[in-house]
């Protein structure tokens, strides 16, 4: 009788774990489907905002073709799902396949949904300008910095349409409360990019820096 | 000697078996539902 019960028993522990596997199976399936429809929703704002610049430049080089000598913006705001986005440009980096709009806010959202400029003068203007990004661990946004070597493009694009390509040149590791990269450069004409990115855990950054020629 | 009867344990047994099966099976079913046709009923409620 006694080992009857205490089978049973045992049955129970196992049914109790096999109840609870299937539980956590239905929440892995569902945060996997969460994730994965989060990164779709993140692909459409970022097509969103890169068709807007990209509509936005050619109505500029329109303009330019009939000599009307309107202002060129600095910044055009993009509204979507109720977020309004504030954009100043786009980078592209073909080898680790970057290309993604530049967000002037600060903020999570803006973080959460492109690149954003941290510091410094006007996209494609002298001085150094610093663009940060997430390193998510899906395998976009400023992940694969770390891959960039010397001579290495990085293109900046404007509202005005103009590219500029600027080529690695250092790169690194610092804390969080090192902001020295953020300098601008003795040099009073260079172009200057620096890619900011936290390193896993986020407890320290890696820049990239590069310049142009 | 004493005889036990655990068939109606082993019936428990079976129905529970069979219950996390179905539960599986609707997982699958509804997980490649929700991830093929769901996003654009979702969308709106995902945050970027």
């Amino acid at each position: 009788m006694k080992k009857l019960i205490a089978k049973i028993n045992k049955e129970k522990v196992f049914d109790v774990i096999i109840v609870l596997i299937v539980i956590a199976l239905y929440v892995c399936v569902a945060l996997f489907i969460y994730s994965n429809f989060r990164e779709r929703k993140r692909k459409e704002v970022k097509t969103n905002i890169i068709n807007k610049v990209d509509e936005q430049i050619n109505e500029i080089k329109a303009n330019q073709a009939q000599e009307d000598n309107g202002s060129i913006p600095k910044q055009i705001t993009v509204t979507y799902s109720g977020i309004n986005y504030t954009v100043l440009g786009k980078i592209r980096i073909k080898k680790i396949g970057i290309y993604e709009p530049i967000l002037k806010e600060n903020t999570k959202e803006a973080y959460d949904a492109s690149a954003v400029k941290i510091s410094g003068p006007n996209l494609n203007e002298k001085g150094n300008v610093s663009i940060g990004g997430h390193n998510f661990m899906r395998g976009n946004f400023f992940i694969k910095i770390n891959k960039l070597v010397k001579d290495d493009i990085v293109t900046i694009t404007d509202l005005s349409g103009t590219s500029i390509n600027y080529y690695v040149y250092d790169s690194g590791v610092t804390s969080i409360d090192d902001v020295s990269y953020l300098a601008q450069p003795t040099d009073k004409n260079e172009m200057i990019v620096t890619l900011v990115t936290c390193t896993k855990g986020g407890k320290q950054r890696y820049f990239v820096k590069a310049k142009a020629k | 000697m004493m005889l036990v009867d655990v068939s109606e344990e082993k019936k428990k047994t079976d129905k529970f078996m069979i219950g996390i099966y179905i539960s599986l099976i609707v997982l699958i079913i509804l997980g490649l539902i929700v991830y093929f046709f769901g996003y654009e009923f979702l969308k709106p409620y995902i945050k970027v």
